[in-house]
């Protein structure tokens, strides 16, 4: 498979991992361009056999990391919610999608309150559905560790929902 | 369900809620095809190369050196990853230099300065000047962008109107370069911008953008690259008309821009 092609099967869940960490739409697309070609010069180190999304996963993290701090001062928005347009019968009733979208809203919220490090376990494991082993490897981890780090940041997420501070 | 009702979810239920969240996001379309681009700019190293011979046929200034070596994106790019209007592209790359506030005239590296009255002859095509605009006593300069292409630059001193920018002493700054909009292409080199506007001056495409953009490169039809700086950190309001690319840097607001573009006679 030709590289362009390696990449862009990849790519959107470089953009979400990006704006995770830059919450920036426009620094978190810079990120994943930068680091599609920095991937690149660093592919003799991948290991033939190895699964490739987290591999690229954490040379976007660690540029979008590096760009970080110029897109905090902005105050962006990179992830936002889409509107729910099912309009069969599985819609949910005005009042349902109003709560539904209430609780979603209070989840992103909170979920930008975390420090990085849990908002990418988190949205490893799942908004991009992740497996432990390839959530260790995006994020350089033993695998023993994902569940520890997963089970704080769900905690420190409970206290950013409760309106405990600063968690 | 609030956030205090979330916070009171089991690890599951809790998750549960996460790979929802996770379905109902969406992050903005790029900007351009991502990985398109990287391909692209890793078969950069050849275009450049042709790029630094070509520069060797003429003077280098530091100037362009500087922006020559923040562009990685070349001929190839553009054609591809260009905004789509005829004659006029933007690109967005990495980190350019530009120059620091309180730089002296000099910095602008306009080429050699001209009578008004000979700026025609010097330049070797029909330059517009602004009238009735408030816009008075420019400096006029030439430069040699290549051989046989020349850029006309019209400086306009600081107004209460146009106030001065990063140079103290440039309020507006007015460049055209000659190129037919069918032959020529013009990439434009952002770092990063905080508004991107396509707009239309006199019924032509072009684009507004303010802030943050420090190069430029035209493109003529041997694939020559002619790179120049951006010489005001700022606005810019970019379009081709009549065979002419037009650009206003310095001009405040996109209505001041259109003001004196209108006002070119």
């Amino acid at each position: 498979m030709a590289y362009e092609d390696l990449l862009r099967r990849h790519q959107d869940a470089a953009l979400r991992t990006a704006a995770l960490l830059t919450r920036d739409a426009d620094e978190a697309e810079d990120a994943v361009q930068e680091a599609f070609v920095k991937a690149h010069a660093a592919l003799p180190r991948f290991r033939t056999g190895s699964p490739f999304r987290p591999w690229i996963l954490r040379i976007v993290a660690n540029e979008a990391r590096n760009r970080r701090r110029s897109a905090e001062r902005r105050a962006g928005v990179a992830l936002r919610l889409a509107e729910d347009r099912r309009g069969d019968d599985a819609a949910p009733s005005p009042e349902a999608a109003v709560l539904v979208h209430e609780r979603r809203a209070a989840l992103l919220e909170a979920l930008g309150r975390l420090r990085e490090d849990d908002r990418l376990v988190l949205g490893y494991r799942f908004f991009l559905d992740l497996g432990e082993a390839e959530t260790a490897e995006a994020l350089g981890i033993p695998r023993g560790t994902v569940k520890s780090r997963q089970s704080r940041a769900l905690e420190r997420l409970r206290l950013a929902l409760g309106g405990g501070g600063q968690p | 369900m609030t956030g205090f009702e979330l916070a009171r979810l089991g690890d599951a239920d809790l998750e549960l809620a996460l790979r929802d969240l996770g379905r109902s996001l969406e992050t903005r379309p790029p900007r351009v095809d991502l990985a398109r681009a990287a391909r692209l700019r890793l078969e950069a190293p050849a275009a450049r190369s042709r790029w630094i011979a070509s520069l060797g046929r003429r003077p280098v200034r530091r100037a362009v050196l500087i922006a020559l070596a923040a562009l990685l994106v070349l001929a190839g790019l553009a054609a591809a990853l260009g905004f789509g209007l005829p004659g006029l592209r933007i690109i967005f790359v990495g980190e350019t230099a530009s120059p620091p506030v309180g730089s002296p005239f000099e910095t602008l590296d306009l080429g050699r300065l001209v009578p008004l009255e000979s700026l025609d002859a010097e330049a070797r095509f029909d330059v517009l000047v602004p009238e009735g605009v408030g816009l008075d006593g420019p400096i006029a300069a030439v430069q040699d962008l290549r051989p046989g292409v020349r850029q006309a630059s019209l400086v306009y001193p600081p107004t209460p109107r146009h106030p001065a920018g990063n140079v103290p002493s440039v309020g507006i700054l007015i460049t055209q370069l000659p190129g037919s909009i069918d032959e020529e292409l013009v990439v434009k080199f952002i770092q990063r911008v905080t508004t991107f506007e396509r707009v239309t001056v006199d019924g032509q495409p072009g684009y507004w953008i303010a802030g943050g953009l420090h190069a430029i490169g035209y493109l003529d039809a041997d694939g020559e690259v002619v790179v120049d700086s951006i010489r005001l950190t700022g606005n810019v309001l970019a379009w081709n008309a009549n065979g002419v690319t037009y650009r206003i840097e310095g001009a405040r607001d996109l209505e001041t821009a259109r003001s004196i573009a209108a006002a070119l006679r």
